[in-house]
């Protein structure tokens, strides 16, 4: 790392271990959430990132000189080959070249809630995975060499999630935050199991069920967290089914196992960083019951505003300015509104600026509005 | 509901399959990760 780089990173590093800890940093850091929208940004396809993955991130770290972005962004999050590899379709790119879907998949039936609290392991790999891949149940040699195909593919996604990140490091002194994946069992249900429609009914119908299950499964998902050390880089999170979900559901079925999740990356030094997908604000007494430092939210669609009036000074957050307006408002409209975000949240401390949502694709990226704003956070005092 | 033990199997020998990753370590620890990933997909 060349000297002027290493030191914007330790100056970086430094801003955002005081922002966890609820501290004013030396200055606001920014979180873009660029996904996607950098590939389309730059001119490439998901495809091209794929075949070309030098050209890919060269190109697409190009972000963090173009733009004062403090935290670097994986823009390629899902295995895509993989998922190909095994003839899925959970994962697949738009007819665009750039964005990514999520198609919804239900392998499980709402009676086998027993099975998958009994051994979940056995379950999931001896049932769930047996009816989504028949191709491996062959018991053969090619079997084997499909299955080895995809784990090939798969350990080319890590290694290449890697490499963008570390070059973006190495070249831009941005934070690479992500340490490790925590994964709640009941959005893992939610997710990949029992679908949106499925879970919420079953809450109703197998609820003690649902519980036991969610307690077996902790085991499978507390073990990406055995190699935290340190704050940073943490534990991540992205929290889906708890929008849906009513306060007392929460309590019951998300929280108990989740909480373990929480005290697990926090006991060995860590932080989780939770990212919320809708409305979360009923939660935020939850979360600020955990010990101080040990949690930091990216506030979801709630209001900045109200937000920062709960949560300064009882946990660091990253929020909330509204990709809508980077895109479409005019750019005076757009500094003004950064200016007011900062003044409400950043006195305290403890706050990271960030997107509502992340930009997906090229059209989501307004260049002169976003320059604007960024320079106007970097330069508030 | 249906049991087969044919993935588990592929699974525990991918676990030992040095070709694939020298480093014991490293492998079972890629392996974990990739019991998840087929959950996941």
């Amino acid at each position: 790392m060349e000297p002027q780089v290493a030191s914007a990173y330790e100056k970086r590093l430094q801003a955002y271990k005081d922002t966890l800890e609820l501290k004013v940093p030396s200055e606001i850091l920014i979180h873009a959430d660029i996904l996607t929208a950098q590939i389309g940004y730059y001119g490439l396809s998901v495809r091209e990132c794929l075949k070309d993955n030098e050209k890919y991130i060269k190109t697409c770290t190009k972000l963090y000189g173009d733009f004062p972005i403090d935290f670097a962004c994986n823009p390629l999050i899902n295995p895509l080959e993989t998922v190909e590899a095994l003839n899925r379709n959970t994962f697949f790119v738009s007819e665009d070249g750039v964005t990514v879907q999520h198609m919804q998949d239900t392998p499980m039936t709402e009676d086998e809630y027993s099975f998958l609290a009994k051994n979940p392991q056995e379950y999931l790999l001896g049932t769930v995975c047996a009816r989504k891949f028949p191709q491996l149940c062959a018991g053969d040699e090619k079997a084997y060499q499909t299955l080895k195909e995809a784990a090939y593919a798969y350990k080319k996604f890590s290694e290449l999630s890697a490499s963008y990140i570390g070059y973006a490091k190495e070249h831009y002194g941005v934070l690479a935050i992500s340490g490790a994946k925590s994964y709640a069992p009941l959005d893992v249900i939610f997710d990949r199991l029992r679908g949106f429609e499925g879970t919420l009914t079953d809450i109703r119908r197998h609820g003690e069920e649902i519980a036991a299950a969610c307690e077996s499964m902790l085991e499978i998902y507390l073990k990406p967290l055995s190699g935290l050390s340190g704050k940073v880089p943490h534990a991540m999170t992205t929290v889906h089914c708890p929008s849906y979900l009513r306060k007392p559901d929460f309590e019951k079925y998300y929280w108990p196992t989740y909480k373990k999740m929480l005290k697990k990356a926090y006991e060995k030094g860590s932080v989780t960083l939770i990212d919320l997908e809708g409305n979360m604000r009923r939660y935020y007494e939850y979360f600020a019951d955990m010990p101080k430092g040990s949690v930091a939210l990216m506030v979801g669609d709630e209001d900045i505003f109200e937000a920062a009036d709960f949560l300064s000074g009882k946990i660091a957050y990253f929020g909330n300015y509204p990709i809508a307006s980077m895109r479409y408002s005019p750019k005076t409209e757009c500094v003004d509104l950064a200016k007011a975000v900062c003044d409400k949240c950043a006195p305290n401390g403890g706050f990271v600026f960030c997107m509502d949502l992340p930009a997906l694709s090229a059209s989501d990226i307004n260049t002169e509005n976003m320059s604007a704003v960024y320079e106007t956070v970097k330069g508030y005092r | 509901m249906e049991k087969n033990k044919a993935i588990p199997k592929l699974l525990e020998k991918l676990a030992d399959d040095t070709a694939f990753i020298e480093n014991d370590e490293e492998r079972k620890s890629f392996v974990e990760a990739f019991k998840r990933i087929l959950i996941e997909i």
